[in-house]
């Protein structure tokens, strides 16, 4: 559980850690070089690969950690989330493939994706998430759509 | 300046139904609204209290949502677009939904549901003895002006009717109070007390 938070707070250690392993051949960069420039000591340590395969990644039954493979219902709002706000100290600074790279290695970690797929524009908004249908609309909302027809 | 002033003066086109906003923060927190919304009661906020809003809360100017919950009032806001779907951002998909027991979760948590917080007698007061004390404290509805707010000062075996302030409005925090007798001294009231 606690692995689970941490990973989804401070996705940016983790995933720099592996980015290169998803399409390292199609990137210009290695996760070496990620780690080495957008590196911060004070967050810990990177987790091992085998670390992050051990982390339950379904919905815990109170709620909380919503993890990205098995609550998400789009796998767009992964790259927008990453493009906005990561890197953690330098939010914005990642090239458009850093980011489909990472987002095709947050998908690649949560089993949504096989470790050979490429994720670009297209494929990106093809991706149909595990939950996609788990999501309806609240009260609140409808209230407010209906009063606006 | 209501926001309502703003998208008439631009035009909104009939398929808009709702507004994505973002701020300027690190994250770059982005949160949809749905048009009625911000047509009924939305403001752009550049003052609070009579001085430029604070860089903390937002300066230089901020969305406000009265009665909606504080995350969705975009601080330090950059830019709104009228869209006919929402954005489904990281925040609004995954924190701001609400999961049932089921596995089916509600899209968006808007409104900050009932609140009620007792101010007196707090933590740090000190209650010497025994006697007449007055409770008094916020209470929030979350859907409109409060009509009555009850106290229990036995765990809510049993409820009194508090007294509401004058200007009891539809979206702000009510202020209330009622009589508390202190009857007994225990080791529990001693330190729930604070005395």
């Amino acid at each position: 559980m606690f692995m689970s938070r941490w990973l989804l707070q401070s996705l940016t250690v983790i995933a720099f850690y592996f980015a290169g392993t998803i399409h390292a051949e199609k990137e210009q960069f290695t996760s070496e070089a990620l780690l080495k420039a957008f590196a911060v000591p004070e967050l810990g340590e990177p987790v091992s690969n085998e670390e992050l395969r051990r982390i339950d990644f379904t919905v815990l039954p109170d709620g909380s950690g919503l993890p990205v493979g098995s609550y998400w219902p789009y796998a767009t709002t992964l790259f927008d989330y990453i493009r906005r706000a990561m890197p953690y100290t330098q939010p914005g600074k990642l090239t458009d493939d850093q980011t489909y790279a990472l987002t095709a290695y947050v998908l690649f970690v949560n089993d949504v994706i096989p470790s050979t797929q490429v994720v670009d524009q297209t494929s990106l908004a093809a991706i149909v998430m595990p939950n996609r249908d788990g999501f309806v609309w609240s009260a609140e909302v409808k209230d407010l759509q209906i009063k606006s027809n | 300046m209501p926001l309502s002033i703003l998208l008439e003066e631009a035009g909104v086109k009939p398929e808009g139904k709702w507004v994505v906003a973002d701020g300027a923060d690190a994250a770059v927190l982005i949160r949809s609204v749905p048009l009625r919304k911000i047509m009924d009661d939305a403001i752009v906020a550049l003052y609070q209290n009579g001085e430029r809003l604070r860089p903390a809360n937002g300066y230089p100017m901020r969305l406000f949502l009265p009665g909606w919950e504080g995350n969705a009032s975009i601080k330090w806001l950059r830019s709104l677009k009228v869209t006919s779907q929402p954005a489904m951002s990281k925040n609004e998909t995954s924190k701001y939904s609400d999961l049932d027991t089921a596995g089916q979760a509600q899209l968006f948590t808007f409104a900050m549901g009932v609140k009620s917080v007792i101010t007196s007698p707090s933590p740090g007061l000190s209650l010497h003895q025994p006697g007449l004390y007055q409770i008094s404290g916020m209470a929030w509805s979350g859907s409109g002006r409060i009509v009555q707010v009850e106290v229990s000062a036995d765990g809510g075996q049993s409820w009194a009717q508090a007294q509401l302030d004058q200007h009891v409005l539809p979206k702000c925090v009510t202020r209330f109070r009622a009589a508390w007798r202190w009857q007994y001294l225990s080791r529990q009231c001693d330190t729930g007390m604070g005395g």
